[in-house]
């Protein structure tokens, strides 16, 4: 299991992998709120290589995107590319936040 | 990017806290096994079995244990088969029970451990127990390990449930995860769930530990209100949980159909918190309405933890190092003459008194667990051996210390192997002697001073002195007109390499094993005595200290030579004057109040030589063999003694149990009353145990005695520790 979390060019982006358990949620917390401060363009977090998702990882990223959208920060998510993992958790009612970025409008060529 | 390593997984002391718990259950769940009989089908028993193996099983998917839940599935099924009636109780079944907790030990252990073959080959055999009893049959057989879904039961009426169910603020940090048991639920039927984070706090203030999430839950099942609470049988204390019977079921959508649009919602709307209102009094309600289940989750207030073996050694450790610090102080008090530091050596002196006993009360616990243990080994010997066995036991509240618990395992299982094997006859011989067809083993522990005493009896053929002596004979043990006791004949079973038996078996008859049993127990500075009756039975008698680290003991003084003398041991004291001593032609007895008593000089039997004062006391002492007197020179008081190990060199010195250190800094030697006198009997008797060794066989290091000792300075046993030569270092105890 692995956190690696960084910003770049405003883009806050947190990547776990592997198992994401409680102990991954201890870190995440602190991850997250270093991310979000000062405000970046979008957070992104990545559960793409995750195999498995803790309650606690769950319950921080809501949170998170709950954060963001408050403050007007992009939220992008990236699931699991496990459909199993995916599936496993809408069979138990388990849901996550979806992504709204804002668009950038692109300037018309001249 | 920045990589944070996460540490290894917190999980790991949670995996560790189930195993403990696991192991545990395992134990409870092999007794139950074994108080099982076709006659024994009480209810609540066969129910506390099946809910044990549902909690390991529970439990060991919830910790990532997921071979041992699979495994463990099957015979949760048959026990819930024989819960419902549908299958009996029979020995095949306890067989299997007991061949597949072996398993799931194992599995607890390593969960990865093992080959696949025979945990699928014993699935198998209690999934056909099951099918063959029961009249539909269950032709599904394991063909993986797989935690298997619940079964669709046709016959069973589908009923609709409502759950509610809040994870406590608690719950994840015992270890649980509310989604493992969201999803034992959804294979129980068709599930629908929402889950609802109203209460999730913003991220600044999150606890990572606590769950604030909750769920509503729709299940269509045809399990009933007990399997489905027995889903949260461990939690249930630390959450709020009602479930509620819906009188019509509905027809559930697909589940993924009903969270797919949220998964996919917009944020704006999905991040609203929905209003959700709980029902702590239904949850109150309900898990009053579990009333007289056994329950074996993690009770409201247990007022126990557990501990690990090293830091109490630890702290006996460091109990000891303060009492011997104590006893400086005390002597350092008694030096100065001061009463202010009297005053507060004697205080400390008390409060490590008490500490002592606080933390050597931790480390005592009740043998029982050590005795419960042999029930299956009986169960199992008497079946491989074609025998009928009872296992009895007594006294099994009885506590000692736990390194001494540890340790007397292998002896114990030596000496009912033993019973077992060639104590027990088969079933028509003892009929034919009058005998109940069935034999009987039985375990006892009693106290007696500062020891236990544990005795392994059975009611079988018993030791045939004679095959004994003669067997001793034809391997040159002894010679053949030696002159033995019945008991020291009997003794010579523990020689090593002595058998009578006529042939070897797996279990014993090579002749290894009972002289282990006497290295055993004697590192434990324990005995063992044996009593037997041919025909009748034989009861073997272990006698064990309580403790082996911090013991009261009675401090006296031969010349510069310290003594402890146990102070469990110590009866009284009575002066004797040195005329009459002198004047009792060497006899060495003394009139106690008309009673004639035996006594050994120590002056004598370690010599020592120091100016002989006028009087000497006697301290009267109780032993195995009866009251003797040790003379010393001078009875100095009581005192608290950290037994340390004596070295390697006086490993054979058998009438010394240790060396402590005293407040002035000397050296102590701590003495074993039981063995003193035992060795001054054998002593007397020397020359006859001498004619009794065979010519031919080297003879063995003879056994000390006053005879042998006296003034014997160069005794290669007792080097007195004021005259130990200067470059073994003084004071001549080495500590380990």
């Amino acid at each position: 299991m692995s956190l690696e979390w960084g910003r770049e060019e405003g883009i806050s982006r947190v990547c776990l992998s592997d198992q994401a358990d409680l102990s991954i949620a201890v870190e995440l917390k602190p991850a997250l709120l270093q991310l979000l401060s000062p405000r970046p363009r979008v957070l992104s977090i990545d559960l793409s290589a995750t195999t498995e998702l803790h309650i606690s990882v769950i319950q921080l990223i809501w949170a998170a995107a709950r954060e963001a959208h408050r403050h007007e920060v992009g939220f992008e998510l990236h699931l699991p590319e496990d459909k199993r993992i995916r599936d496993s958790l809408l069979e138990i009612g388990v849901t996550l936040p979806s992504s709204c970025v804002p668009q950038i409008v692109q300037e018309p060529a001249a | 990017m920045s990589a944070n390593p996460i540490p290894p997984g917190a999980n790991d002391q949670f995996r560790a806290a189930f195993r403990e718990e696991a192991l545990d259950l395992l134990r409870q769940l092999e007794a139950l096994l074994l108080g099982l009989h076709e006659e024994n089908t009480d209810a609540e028993h066969v129910g506390s079995i099946f809910r044990m193996l549902h909690t390991i099983k529970g439990s060991g998917a919830m910790f990532g244990f997921t071979i041992l839940a699979a495994f463990t599935h099957h015979l949760e099924n048959a026990f819930d088969c024989v819960r419902c009636g549908k299958i009996p109780v029979s020995r095949a079944l306890i067989d299997i029970a007991l061949e597949c907790s072996d398993v799931m030990r194992g599995l607890v252990i390593n969960n990865d451990a093992g080959d696949m073959e025979p945990r699928l080959s014993l699935g198998q055999r209690v999934t056909q127990i099951v099918a063959s009893a029961s009249p539909e049959g269950i032709t599904a057989l394991p063909e993986a390990e797989i935690v298997p879904a619940q079964e669709p039961a046709e016959t069973r009426a589908m009923r609709l449930w409502r759950i509610h169910f809040a994870p406590g603020p608690d719950m994840m940090r015992f270890g649980a995860d509310p989604l493992l048991l969201v999803r034992e639920l959804g294979r129980m039927g068709a599930l629908q769930s929402t889950m609802d984070l109203a209460k999730l706090p913003v991220l600044d203030e999150i606890d990572p530990t606590c769950c604030y999430a909750s769920w509503d839950l729709t299940v269509e099942t045809d399990a009933d209100l007990v399997h489905l609470r027995d889903v949260f049988l461990f939690v249930e204390d630390t959450c709020e949980l009602s479930i509620e019977h819906e009188p019509s079921p509905a027809s559930p959508q697909s589940p993924h159909q009903s969270v797919a649009s949220a998964l996919l919602a917009p944020a704006g709307g999905s991040l609203e918190p929905a209003n959700i209102s709980t029902n702590k009094d239904a949850a109150s309600e309900a898990r009053t309405a579990r009333g007289g289940r056994l329950e074996h989750g993690v009770p409201e207030n247990s007022g126990a933890i557990r501990v690990a073996t090293t830091k109490l050694d630890q702290l006996v450790n460091l109990v000891g190092e303060l009492v011997t610090v104590q006893a400086r102080l005390s002597e350092l008090a008694l030096r100065n003459d001061d009463v202010d530091i009297s005053a507060v050596a004697e205080e400390i002196e008390r409060l490590s008194a008490a500490l002592r006993e606080s933390s050597m009360s931790a480390r005592m616990m009740p043998i029982r667990d050590t005795f419960e243990r042999f029930r299956r080994l009986v169960y199992d010997l008497a079946r491989d051996l074609s025998k009928s066995a009872r296992l009895s036991m007594e006294g099994c509240e009885t506590e000692l210390d736990k390194t001494v618990l540890d340790q007397l395992g292998d002896p114990l299982l030596h000496l009912i192997r033993n019973s077992m094997d060639h104590g027990l006859e088969q079933q028509e011989e003892r009929l034919r002697v009058g005998k109940p067809a069935q034999g009987n083993l039985h375990l006892n522990a009693r106290y007696s001073g500062a020891s236990v005493l544990i005795t392994v009896s059975d009611d079988g053929r018993g030791i045939d002195a004679a095959r004994v002596r003669e067997r001793a004979v034809e391997r040159g043990m002894i010679s053949a007109d030696a002159s033995m006791t019945e008991s020291e004949i009997f003794n010579l079973i523990f020689e090593p390499g002595f058998s009578t038996a006529k042939e070897v078996t797996d279990l014993s008859g090579r002749g290894v094993g009972l002289d282990v049993v006497r290295r055993n127990i004697e590192s434990l500075r324990g005995s063992i005595e044996i009593a037997s009756t041919l025909g009748q039975g034989t009861a073997i008698t272990l006698r064990i200290p309580l403790t082996l680290a911090i013991i009261d003991g009675l401090l006296v003084a031969v010349g510069e030579q310290y003594f402890v003398l146990p102070l469990a041991n110590a009866l009284e004291c009575i002066e004797i004057s040195r005329d009459a001593i002198d004047n009792a032609n060497g006899k060495h007895l003394v009139n106690v109040r008309g009673d004639v008593v035996a006594y050994v000089r120590l002056r004598e039997y370690f010599g020592i030589s120091a100016a002989l004062p006028e009087f000497e006391q006697v301290m009267l002492v109780s032993t195995e063999a009866g009251r003797y007197g040790l003379v010393v020179d001078r009875v100095l008081g009581d005192c608290q003694t950290m037994v340390k190990s004596l070295g390697r060199m006086y490993r054979q010195v058998n009438e010394l149990s240790g060396a402590t250190v005293l407040g002035n800094g000397s050296v102590a030697l701590i003495l074993d009353p039981h063995r003193l006198v035992q060795e001054c009997i054998k002593g007397a008797l020397t020359p006859l145990r001498a004619s009794a060794r065979s010519p031919g066989r080297p003879q063995s290091e003879p056994r000390s005695g006053p005879e042998r000792r006296s003034a014997d300075n160069s005794s290669p046993k007792i080097v007195p520790i004021s005259q130990k030569p200067a470059s073994e270092g003084a004071p001549g105890v080495r500590h380990e």
